[in-house]
């Protein structure tokens, strides 16, 4: 039985470096016996499995980095922030970092799109990819997407908020705010694997890094 | 090539990662010795395996001794690696094993041993000890396949025999040591290292054949090399290591757990079963001692299900004060108590209680044999009524799965043996329709497990034949004609595999060859379905002049030189003889508890020991 004074905590945490291989669930294992050995003192579900009561804020492809991850940890009354901040940092892995832990108002349905930044290697084609990029989705981008129902086309653009390129360190560098919300996740890979198209050719190495999400208003999610 | 960059590419890159929570990390600078600890196979796998994580603790406790892991990469992997020339690294510093003083390779089943090759290949390591010099690693083995390692001989430096808890400390100061005197040399330093109790230098013997094939003598090359080499063990387990930390994995293994072991060695003598002898004495830990570690492990790794690890939990001598206590705080901390390994004439109500607080799927039951009398035979000491109460307590308690494992080629066997096999599935299932309390509605599956026989070294049946492949498969197919309901299930192991592993058990020095033309040939991952293949295992034979029935279906006679005679594991010859006779008069032997048998291994000692010479001279 979930105490009526239970309170939700919500935990802003780094994925980055070779975390981006570690998938959701295995994250989740992860948190889950990190949250055990700092003993932070977690509701759990009835039933003959009772598990911890832990959401994670977005989905996030594995491959992808992220500096701005968020899971809510359902806690016993009386489990402060700051406490959870210092053990559970003191009991996960070394390059997994916590950013913040605090009692907030907000609801992860509140999150409406997700800001990324790529950096992409097309060889001695990657300044052309970066103007191609700074054109190409302004209008119609039609992908092969993968859905339950099977793979068809799909123009991808409503889903777009925001796309700018450049040309830095001899990278393609695309900033991008895409939809966010359950219905509607578009997945940074999409912008990738259309530019690669569009341009005929592939990229040899590809970094992308979540920096931000934000509520409907635009707002930094919190 | 940047490891990162070849991880994008390749499915579950958790693998290779590193990085988990519990690595160990050590300044490469005020260390003196590395080891390169290898387990021949996956990484979900490896990461399950006790024996490594007791062993990686016990290195590592050692302030100038850096001990690494390292996994057998899949092959996607692997054609990365080689594409782009990236040779073999170990987990935690990402370093090329082929730099490292030491790399090590617990070698826990035969089918493994193509991968070793793999390994030792991608980390650039010459294959053959021969070929190695004295800046190459020194390439030390250990596990339960080493008790006949002459197959892997070649590629060895170094095996050691037993327990090695006390025994690799001992050899890291001797390397440490003779590396800082300057007196280091490969050949000076393995020739110490066969001075020390329970390594076998393998290069150090000669052997020597009889035109048929079988062995002649075993010698060892210079008077001071020991002729017997004796295994090691922990006398005193309670005082032995144990890990106080685990290495957290990111991604799924197989045993995701804490495991507690309890106890080492078996009461029971079964008298095909190899752990059954190699592990002997039994000796156990105090549940103090246990439930102590258990809460430490539990408060450092956060897992939340223990597991009671050991042959045969059941028969641990202190199982009801050890779960009382853990079950107090496991409880209420949401951690679950698996006992896995329970046998049937043990598998009482309480028992039942006690697992059924805590999540658990079906049973199952071992009666290895389908008549009273081949189970006489080869004394696994279990009646029917037995297993019929143990069933009908599970059944009362609201399981409707029962499985139950049985071997087919048995010596001694005969149709009817298994026919009873059938037979008492088919009790078991009438069983369940005569007990009260059993689940209302539902109706029971009993699974039917059989594997081959496959003789192994070091059990009362090492002289004996497997089965021919048509033998077994008409077996396997009389089995399956004589299923009759359909509430009964039957799996049966590939007959191919077990006598691949026959051979591979059974085989003399002369296998190496064999083992290296299954490398050349690209053979990896033998323990895997998908890759095992039987008839290029027989190519690989015939290419390499070696008969797979000379070791695996032929009746060794009880005089001829056995390939793994120079090993010495406290139990004796002669007691594997009387028992080998006692099978052929289906005449049983009692457990080391009721009566001592006198197999001889109370010669190594051992505290709470169950053996009662030992028990004697302890008063």
């Amino acid at each position: 039985m979930v105490s009526q004074t239970s309170k939700t905590l919500r935990v802003k945490f780094e994925k980055t470096g070779k975390l981006k291989y570690i998938s959701h669930l295995d994250l989740l294992r992860t948190m889950q016996t990190a949250l055990r050995r700092a003993r932070v003192d977690m509701e759990y579900s009835e039933g003959f499995n009772p598990h911890m009561k832990i959401t994670f804020a977005l989905p996030l492809s594995v491959g992808i980095e992220s500096v701005c991850e968020f899971m809510d940890l359902k806690v016993k009354p009386g489990v402060r922030p700051n406490e959870v901040m210092r053990d559970l940092g003191a009991n996960l892995p070394s390059e997994m970092k916590i950013l913040d832990v605090y009692e907030s108002e907000a609801k992860f349905t509140d999150i409406k799109y997700a800001s990324y930044r790529t950096f992409l290697d097309f060889g001695d084609r990657t300044e052309e990819a970066a103007r191609l990029a700074n054109e190409m989705f302004k209008g119609a981008v039609t992908v092969l997407k993968k859905t339950k129902s099977g793979e068809k086309d799909v123009d991808i653009s409503p889903m777009i908020k925001s796309v700018s390129a450049s040309f830095e360190y001899g990278m393609c560098v695309i900033e991008s705010t895409l939809c966010a919300d359950s219905a509607n996740y578009l997945n940074p890979y999409y912008l990738d694997a259309a530019l690669s198209e569009r341009l005929g050719c592939e990229f040899a190495a590809r970094r992308t890094v979540r920096i931000g999400a934000q509520t409907g208003d635009g707002k930094a999610f919190r | 090539m940047n490891i990162d960059n070849l991880l994008a590419k390749v499915s579950k890159p958790g693998r290779y990662t590193g990085g988990e929570y519990g690595q160990i990390i050590k300044d490469k600078k005020k260390i003196k010795m590395r080891f390169a600890f290898c387990f021949p196979d996956s990484y979900e796998i490896g990461m399950s395996n006790l024996g490594i994580r007791i062993l990686y603790g016990v290195l590592n406790s050692m302030d100038d001794v850096w001990c690494e892991r390292v996994y057998a990469p899949w092959e996607d992997m692997e054609e990365l690696m080689r594409e782009h020339n990236v040779p073999l690294w170990a987990h935690e510093s990402g370093d090329p094993i082929r730099d490292f003083d030491f790399v090590g390779f617990t070698l826990q089943y035969e089918m493994c041993y193509t991968n070793v090759l793999n390994m030792l290949d991608l980390g650039g390591i010459p294959l053959e000890s021969k070929d190695r010099g004295d800046s190459d690693p020194i390439v030390i083995g250990g596990g339960p396949c080493t008790y006949n390692s002459e197959p892997v001989a070649d590629f060895f430096d170094v095996i050691s025999l037993g327990e090695g808890e006390e025994a690799l400390p001992e050899i890291s100061r001797l390397y440490i040591s003779m590396k800082e005197s300057g007196a280091y040399t490969r050949e000076k330093f393995l020739r110490e290292a066969s001075h020390l109790d329970g390594f076998y230098v393998p290069s150090l013997y000669d052997i020597e054949y009889n035109e048929d094939n079988t062995v002649k003598a075993i010698t060892p090359k210079y008077p001071d090399v020991p002729a017997k080499i004796r295994k090691r063990i922990i006398k005193d387990l309670d005082k032995g290591f144990f890990p106080k930390k685990l290495v957290m994995p990111y991604i799924e293994t197989v045993q995701d757990r804490i495991m507690l072991e309890v106890y080492r060695g078996c009461i029971r003598g079964c008298r095909f079963c190899q752990a059954g002898m190699v592990y002997r004495p039994v000796r156990e830990k105090s549940p103090e001692v246990l439930n102590e570690c258990a809460k430490t492990l539990f408060k450092n790794t956060g897992y939340d299900e223990i597991s009671l690890s050991s042959l045969s939990i059941s028969d641990y001598s202190c199982l009801d004060t050890l779960t009382d206590s853990l079950l107090e705080w496991t409880d209420p901390n949401m951690v679950s108590l698996s006992l896995p390994s329970l046998r049937a004439d043990s598998f009482t109500e309480e028992l039942m209680a006690k697992i059924s607080t805590v999540r658990t799927g079906g049973l199952t039951f071992a009666p290895e044999a389908g008549t009273q009398r081949l189970r006489d035979a080869i004394n696994k000491n279990l009646d029917e009524e037995d297993l019929m109460k143990a069933c009908s307590v599970a059944f009362a308690a609201g399981k409707t799965q029962v499985k139950l494992y049985f071997m087919i080629g048995h010596p001694t066997e005969t149709y009817e043996d298994i026919a009873g096999i059938n037979t008492l599935a088919e009790k078991v299932v009438d069983l369940y329709y005569k007990t009260p309390g059993r689940p209302k509605g539902k109706s029971p599956k009993v699974t039917i497990s059989c594997a081959c026989f496959i003789p192994k070294p070091f059990t009362a049946f090492q002289w004996e034949k497997q089965d021919d492949m048509e033998t077994l498969a008409d077996k396997q197919k009389f089995l399956l004609s004589n299923l009759r309901d359909r509430k009964i299930k039957l799996n049966y192991h590939d007959a191919k595999v077990s006598r691949v592993e026959a051979v591979l058990a059974r085989g003399s020095r002369r296998l190496c060859a064999s083992l290296l033309e299954a490398h050349r040939r690209g053979m990896k991952f033998d323990s895997w379905d998908e890759y095992f293949d039987y008839d290029k295992w027989l190519e690989v034979f015939s290419a390499t002049g070696v008969d797979p029935a000379f070791y695996a279906n032929r009746a060794i006679p009880k005089d001829e030189v056995l390939p793994w005679d120079m090993i010495d594991i406290g139990v004796t010859k002669s007691f594997l003889l009387r028992e080998n006779e006692k099978a052929y008069r289906s005449e049983t032997t009692p457990n080391c508890r009721e009566k001592c048998a006198g197999c001889g291994a109370d010669s190594l000692g051992g505290e709470r020991a169950w053996c009662p010479r030992l028990q004697k001279r302890s008063e």
